[in-house]
């Protein structure tokens, strides 16, 4: 009995207490989270996680890349064009500059007066450059040949496309189309389009249709020469077929002999081939070609300027991505045995 | 030191440029026909800086009104419920921020990094206390601190901690002011704030091991007299120096020189802060005594030597507090392939795109401190080690039963043990009666 | 005795010096720092040009509901028929139900404004400061959303524990002049 009490001696269970809660308090302190390595201790569900969608399925892959890659030394780069020649044309800073299609610098160097925004290069070697508010017109030797008025004070013209008789250029800030003539005269304004980010795209194809981006509805649509709205095609789709996220494309060129469309996506950087009907075909490049991209534009501070990529393709068919976070042009050609194949 | 804060500047300077590009820069918004209007981001604003002049306002008033019911009063009721009231107010309702422990980083951070200007209430905080103590003592334990007064309340049963054990555990607040300077001087961390165990409660939330160590704090608490005060607090380290010189000092009786040694509060203080006299026939200090000092004396440059080479060892662990070291490490270790996959904070600086030379750079810098600042700290322990020895065998002569002067928090506890109290207790009723 | 009360005498006229040595440092140390700091008053806010939105602000703040809630600069948003801060990345429709719904808490309200724009507000009472839409609205969008700390939640703690936690040091000391870093030109300080 008086050894059961010394058991419960109170002095020996205050020790006890005192020891356990000592114990306790070093652990803690030991053992406190001040910062986690990933993700912020959440759940999975609260992860924003888009890679599954980066994944390219092998089988759809339809082009290689070439070893020609070269830094465009422009900051930002916002633009490619070729000529009929094959001849790379970049726009990006205050300046054109001229590669040749195996990437080469060539002399040409055009400066503008204000940054550049877009360019196009006519049949005729005309390089007409989108500065801004308004179009700058170089003869192909980069002498400048005209400067047009400005197409309004906030104007910013992001892409241009010129037919024998018309130019047409697309206005971000008013989300239209302006029609001129060969002299600068505007004709007219057309167009109604919805576009979240600034990315608004033109081509003019030899049938007489101007092609237009409209990211807002994921499509790219037809006009003819009088601003009519002829046809248009596209979806939203996340998955290869379609144009994913809120505003895509963001940029398209068309593809030789009417052959069809090769587009440029963000968010999920990837540039795709479609028919002339505007069926999917497959991928000239899939998001993995772009990873060092897709890094630097998650940036948090990144600029919207560097974001999209664009895209020409040359008389053989070959795509030309100009990748703006980068700074470089990358070239790809069509694999031989899927060629052989269709 | 300079030179890295003006560094700092020109980078947080140069970061800061692009973002005002873009912002110029951003593509206009879409025109709307129906004529909508953005709306407006609400913005509630931060407590209105009104208050934080407020908050220095009840300070004074607190640790005013603590001196006076400690030194004109000598009321353990009155300090008792001006105990709950600093406790409601810079803990429940100021939720424990700012306080004057905290405040000890604040001040280093400012005098070590140029850049950052340190609130007038953390200065306040930090201060008004220490001037108060250079007066009257502890008062702003005994009835102002939000940190005090929860441990004072949940004190039930007392029991005595043997004096070895205090004044070795004592020197764990020594560490941790050495260490919470340190960390703040270097800019990498407030520790005191991080660490503060009672905060949690005050705001009712918080992190769950800081909630633990509340916790267990509390519990020893009901048996071990402020046990956060007496072994941790960085603040009491200042506190204790500055009342060894302090004008006034807190007596058990209220009249002093009149002990008549009845014991009546010997065990009335829960924080072993009273002295008992000493023994009428010591010998006197003889050849031993005196050798011994000497020795420790001597003793104290290699312990100093010794305290900052073993903490010099360590400031490369301390180092990893920091946010810039951490990040350096983890980056070589990527670089290196040593570790897998990369984490938020490496995949951030990746993104931005940021020189890594800078980095390690920088953080070679930061390490480079922290060695230095381990020496400073490990020779700062040393140095209060070797003051400890020297105080502990020096012999100081007391006829009476007094409160120690750097130990004694002011709770008022042995006020009315002492016989001395009540005759005046009755003198004042008296006279008040008259 | 007269030994003693000498010694009493040096040692009181010694505290006395070494008090008013401690008094004259303190005030002057006080009058350097607060000379020099402007009587500026600081609380914590988020630099989203820094943010990188990986969800620590969630589960970090001392508070149960973190104090950190995301805004939308309207300015700055797209409108978009088809948000990608507000839908799954690949929804099976494009209605506001709820499995279409990328915010875990369902705190983005969406509300048709005209063809084809919409606009989208966030609930701060369902908000919990995660960031999963500010990731989405980045990715393809403009950027317009972003983490901030609401000041009607923030206990201004002297050390923020979201700030230790950051992995991009994007936590930073702001005058309380002027306590939001918002994005867009009509907001930049």
């Amino acid at each position: 009995m008086s050894k059961m009490k010394q058991w419960f001696n109170i002095q020996l269970l205050i020790g006890l207490i005192i020891a356990a809660a000592v114990i306790a308090a070093v652990l803690s302190v030991i053992f406190k989270d001040r910062y986690t390595e990933s993700g912020g201790k959440l759940s999975a569900q609260y992860q924003y996680n888009l890679e599954q969608f980066q994944k390219t399925d092998p089988a759809l892959i339809l082009y290689e890349e070439t070893d020609i890659r070269f830094k465009t030394e422009l900051d930002p780069s916002c633009a490619i064009a070729v000529d009929s020649q094959d001849n790379i044309y970049v726009a990006g800073g205050r300046s054109v500059r001229v590669f040749s299609s195996k990437g080469k610098p060539l002399p040409l160097n055009i400066d503008l007066d204000q940054e550049a925004t877009s360019l196009t290069v006519d049949p005729n070697g005309r390089i007409f450059a989108g500065a801004g508010d308004r179009i700058v017109i170089f003869d192909s030797s980069g002498n400048l040949k005209s400067r047009w008025e400005s197409a309004g004070p906030d104007a910013l013209i992001t892409s241009i496309a010129v037919s024998p008789d018309h130019v047409f250029a697309a206005n971000f800030t008013k989300r239209e189309i302006l029609q001129y003539d060969m002299s600068g005269r505007k004709i007219q304004t057309f167009g109604e389009f919805f576009l979240p980010s600034p990315h608004f795209d033109l081509a003019y194809s030899s049938d007489g249709q101007l092609w237009a981006s409209h990211s807002g509805e994921h499509r790219i649509e037809a006009y003819d020469l009088s601003g009519n709205l002829v046809s248009w095609w596209g979806e939203f789709s996340t998955l290869a077929e379609g144009f994913c996220g809120c505003c895509n494309p963001v940029n398209f060129a068309l593809l030789p002999h009417q052959s069809g469309f090769v587009t440029c996506e963000k968010g999920i950087t990837r540039v795709k081939i479609y028919d002339a009907k505007g069926t999917f075909v497959g991928f000239a490049a899939g998001a993995e070609k772009f990873a060092e991209h897709d890094r630097l534009c998650l940036a948090p501070d990144y600029d919207y300027r560097r974001v999209a990529l664009d895209v020409a393709a040359d008389s053989k068919g070959r795509v030309l991505i100009l990748d703006p976070a980068l700074a470089e042009v990358r070239i790809f050609q069509r694999m031989e045995n899927q060629a052989a194949g269709t | 030191m300079i030179f890295s804060v003006s560094a700092m500047l020109i980078l947080t300077l140069l970061s800061g440029l692009p973002c005002f590009a873009q912002d110029i820069e951003r593509f206009p918004p879409p025109d709307f026909d129906s004529g909508y209007v953005f709306p407006q981001i609400q913005k509630p604003l931060p407590r209105a800086e009104i208050f934080q002049y407020l908050d220095v306002v009840v300070l004074l008033a607190a640790l005013s009104l603590a001196s006076y019911l400690v030194y004109r009063r000598r009321s353990r009721q009155g300090i008792f419920l001006l105990t709950i009231f600093s406790l409601i107010y810079f803990g429940f309702i100021r939720e424990g921020c700012i306080c004057s422990i905290g405040a000890i980083q604040n001040v280093t951070l400012a005098l070590f990094d140029e850049s950052y200007s340190i609130p007038l209430t953390a200065a306040v905080f930090f201060f008004l206390p220490l001037i108060f103590t250079l007066f009257f003592g502890r008062v702003f334990c005994a009835g102002v601190c939000p940190l005090g007064a929860m441990q004072d309340l949940v004190l039930i049963k007392p029991i005595s901690v043997p004096p070895w054990l205090q004044h070795a555990l004592r020197m764990l607040a020594y560490l941790y002011l050495g260490a919470a300077v340190l960390f703040a001087a270097t800019g990498s961390a407030f520790i005191i704030c991080e660490y503060d165990p009672f905060v949690a409660f005050f705001r009712l939330s918080g992190n769950m091991n800081v909630v633990i160590l509340g916790v267990s704090l509390l519990v020893i608490g009901l048996f071990v007299g402020r046990p956060y005060c007496l072994y941790l607090c960085p603040y009491s380290v200042i506190l204790r120096l500055l009342s060894k010189i302090s004008q006034w000092r807190v007596t058990i009786g209220p009249i002093e020189d009149n002990c008549i040694q009845c014991r009546l509060c010997e065990d009335s203080c829960p924080f072993g802060a009273i002295t008992p006299p000493t023994p009428k026939e010591m010998p006197a200090p003889g050849g031993t005594d005196r050798l011994r000092l000497v020795l420790l004396i001597a003793l104290a440059p290699i312990l100093i030597t010794l305290g900052g080479w073993s903490a010099s060892w360590a400031g490369d662990a301390f180092s990893r507090m920091n946010f810039t070291v951490r990040l350096a490490e983890r980056i070589a270790l990527e670089d290196a392939g040593q570790v897998e996959g990369v984490i938020d904070a490496s995949k951030s600086f990746r993104e931005k795109g940021l020189s890594k030379e800078n980095l390690f750079e920088e953080s070679f810098r930061v390490r480079e401190q922290f060695a230095l600042g381990g020496w400073i700290l490990g020779g700062f322990i040393g140095f209060v080690f070797a003051c400890k020895l020297i105080a502990l065998s020096l012999f100081s002569e007391r006829s009476e039963y007094e409160a120690d002067r750097s130990e004694c928090v002011a709770c008022g506890r042995c006020f009315s043990t002492c016989p001395q109290s009540a005759k005046r207790e009755k003198k004042i009723d008296a006279a008040s009666s008259a | 005795m007269g030994e003693s009360r000498k010694e009493m005498n040096r040692r009181s006229l010694l505290q006395d010096a070494l008090r008013s040595a401690g008094l004259l440092g303190m005030g002057g140390a006080f009058g350097f720092l607060i000379g020099r700091a402007q009587a500026q008053q600081y609380c914590w806010q988020i630099d989203p040009y820094k943010c990188i939105a990986c969800g620590n602000c969630a589960t970090y703040c001392v508070l149960e509901e973190s104090a950190v809630k995301c805004v939308n600069t309207f300015e700055m948003c797209g409108y978009c028929k088809l948000c990608t801060a507000f839908f799954d990345p690949a929804p099976q429709a494009l209605n506001t139900g709820a499995e279409n719904q990328l915010c875990p808490t369902g705190a983005i309200i969406r509300t048709f404004l005209e063809d084809p724009y919409y606009e989208y507000k966030i609930d701060e009472s369902l908000c919990i400061g995660c960031g999963k839409c500010v990731v989405g609205c980045k990715a393809f969008g403009n950027g317009s959303l972003y983490l901030q700390v609401r000041h009607d939640r923030c206990l201004n703690c002297n050390e923020c524990a979201i700030a230790v936690a950051c992995p991009s040091e994007a936590f930073i000391r702001t005058p309380v002049e002027n306590p939001y870093r918002l994005k867009g030109k009509n907001h930049s300080a």
